[in-house]
């Protein structure tokens, strides 16, 4: 048997990775291929059967791109797709745009009040301080369902109904408890003698904490900030039910408007979620290390 | 004799002095804490007990205080013939998705982590797409769902077609026996890669030494699983297994929202579902509140049958006594 040998060993440990990679990759990427190529597609090449897997030049087109940044529908629609397009497409980008106020508002609470939160759990011991951590953090395992209904009583109470600002609160009180989980056990491994000399020449501690810890924990700050802007980004349960108009609209609540509607060009809501999943999947891209580590490091985030 | 109260002064001393320092220590502490807890009890905390008394309210929308009426709306919730059959139904639905879901993600992320543990080339770019379906918001992955699983024209159908496996598209979203399982793969396709990256990076803490040693007694690559990875893997496969649980049970929603809508007739109603329509679509505030709760305490008893049931060293524990 070949498997008995070494060479062959290797052999079939080489054809089972490239098998089970080539799986993955068709796994994961082929339902994101998918809505792309049809973001590109005309209209009436979506109504093939069976469709068009491969996209060609005689098919493509940028209207559906193009009607979503300018509001001009395409000139060879029918009347009813007309009636479809203006109706809510030219909602989805300034939703995008209010999703990535609210995200990056959420994003910067986080780091500015979580930062320190983490640091005096890491560094200090005091009255009650792993009771109050626990409590903290268990309060991320709260179903939001569970609290939708108050919130919204309370919301209109204080006027903050379609706000942006009642969301970016809602938001942060839902991400800072993973903030200052993250932030906490990453501080727990760095050294501590930057801070302790900082200190001893004379620095404050807010001081020391801008100008001694924020740079060494730049990797950590920055993942603990993306999981808070991703989760802000694509929250839906309060955004569908706290939203109204433009004013706070967010795309999660416009894309799933667009999509549970019955009839709605297809090109033109492939091509709006192309455009609503562009900053996070940068954001991976880019911070890919970070954001692998931070999944990796047992501590659970989304 | 006068060393001892000597002695005894010098701790007294040194202990008020240790006293002194730990109470400025928790001020200042709490201080520094006090903008994130601000936050957690207005917008949860508040929110939270709110919730819990609206459960034991009559509240309906546009009433704006409730009759308090004890645990009729548990009693309906359970046992009133108009409301029982319902939840009943939406609990046996959401138990079905979140078991199946949360064996899916676990078994395909445990295979995907065996292959991104491996080093070889390209497993790099496999690393990066995978980060992709975390990445998309679960609405905009929603949408993409939707889009392959369309009745007339959706790339699944296409497909099955010209494989010969169909003879006419079918409605798969309209369909009460697949509609909850179109869901469900979709649903799974999002959840795998967070597992995936977990379970890698508790396969890699185990030492290499150990399947060295296990290669030399021979032992079979099944066995190796059962008897070496699968019990050091323990700790991080439970982490999963909580945390997977508590996001199968909510994290559909938006599925359901975009897909199906609950249907049809109540194949996909999940308990979070029929909570947001007893809240926003009958505005009957107290009941949906009273069922979040009853979500709430399920959630609750997962997370303890896995933490105290599952752990090793509780179990061996009890055993002794």
């Amino acid at each position: 048997m070949f498997t008995n040998t070494i060479s062959g060993r290797l052999a079939l440990r080489k054809l089972v990775i490239f098998i089970s990679s080539v799986l993955v990759l068709f796994y994961v990427l082929s339902p994101i291929y998918w809505i792309i190529v049809s973001s590109f597609q005309k209209e009436a090449a979506l109504n093939f059967r069976p469709p068009l897997f491969f996209p060609n030049t005689e098919t493509f087109t940028l209207d559906h791109y193009s009607f979503l940044f300018t509001g001009v529908v395409p000139a060879d629609s029918t009347v009813m797709l007309q009636a479809q397009y203006t109706m809510s497409g030219t909602l989805v980008y300034p939703s995008i745009i209010n999703s990535l106020i609210i995200a990056l508002a959420v994003t910067v609470i986080n780091i500015l009040v979580g930062f320190p939160a983490g640091h005096v759990f890491s560094r200090y011991r005091f009255l009650g301080d792993q009771k109050l951590f626990a409590v903290l953090v268990s309060t991320r395992l709260l179903p939001s369902i569970s609290i939708i209904v108050p919130m919204f009583i309370l919301m209109q109470k204080y006027k903050l109904i379609d706000t942006k600002i009642g969301l970016i609160g809602i938001y942060s009180a839902i991400t800072i408890p993973f903030t200052i989980w993250i932030l906490s056990s990453y501080f727990k491994n760095l050294p501590v003698e930057y801070e302790e000399a900082a200190r001893m020449d004379g620095c404050s501690y807010l001081n020391s904490l801008v100008k001694v810890v924020f740079p060494i924990a730049r990797p950590g700050i920055v993942a603990a900030g993306i999981f808070a802007f991703m989760t802000a980004y694509g929250e839906f349960i309060f955004a569908t039910v706290l939203t109204r108009t433009l004013a706070s609209k967010t795309q999660t609540a416009v894309l799933a408007n667009l999509a549970s509607g019955i009839t709605v060009s297809r090109g033109m809501i492939s091509a709006a979620s192309v455009l609503a999943i562009i900053p996070p999947v940068l954001l991976a891209i880019i911070f890919r290390k970070q954001i692998i580590d931070g999944l990796s490091s047992k501590l659970g985030a989304s | 004799m006068e060393s001892t109260t000597l002695d005894k002064r010098r701790v007294l001393k040194k202990s008020s002095y240790e006293d002194k320092r730990f109470k400025q220590t928790t001020a200042f502490a709490y201080k520094m804490i006090l903008p994130s807890v601000l936050f957690i009890v207005v917008f949860i905390a508040f929110p939270m007990f709110y919730s819990v008394s609206l459960a034991f309210q009559d509240f309906k929308y546009g009433v704006p205080t409730g009759e308090f009426i004890g645990l009729q709306n548990f009693i309906d919730i359970f046992t009133k013939s108009t409301v029982a059959p319902g939840f009943y139904n939406s609990l046996q639905v959401t138990l079905i998705f979140t078991l199946a879901a949360v064996v899916a993600v676990i078994l395909i992320s445990l295979g995907i982590a065996f292959l991104i543990n491996e080093s070889f080339p390209g497993s790099g770019l496999i690393k990066v797409s995978l980060l992709l379906p975390y990445a998309i918001p679960g609405i905009a992955s929603a949408v993409m769902w939707n889009w392959i699983y369309d009745a007339s024209f959706g790339v699944l159908n296409g497909l099955l077609f010209k494989m010969g496996i169909i003879d006419s598209y079918i409605a798969i979203l309209s369909d009460k026996n697949l509609a909850l399982w179109a869901i469900w793969f979709a649903y799974v396709w999002k959840m795998v890669p967070y597992s995936a990256f977990l379970l890698s990076a508790g396969l890699s803490t185990i030492p290499s030494s150990v399947y060295e040693a296990a290669l030399m007694d021979r032992s079979s690559t099944f066995r190796t699983f059962f008897k070496i990875t699968l019990p050091l893997l323990l700790p991080v496969l439970q982490l999963a297994l909580v945390v997977q649980t508590i996001f199968a049970l909510l994290l559909h929603f938006g599925l359901v929202f975009v897909m199906t809508g609950g249907g049809p007739g109540e194949a996909t109603r999940t308990l979070p579902w029929l909570i947001y329509q007893e809240s926003f679509t009958y505005t009957r505030f107290g009941r949906g509140s009273a069922m979040a709760i009853i979500l709430s305490l399920i959630m609750i008893i997962f997370i303890y049958i896995y933490l105290v049931l599952l752990n090793p060293e509780r179990r061996k524990a009890r055993d002794g006594q």
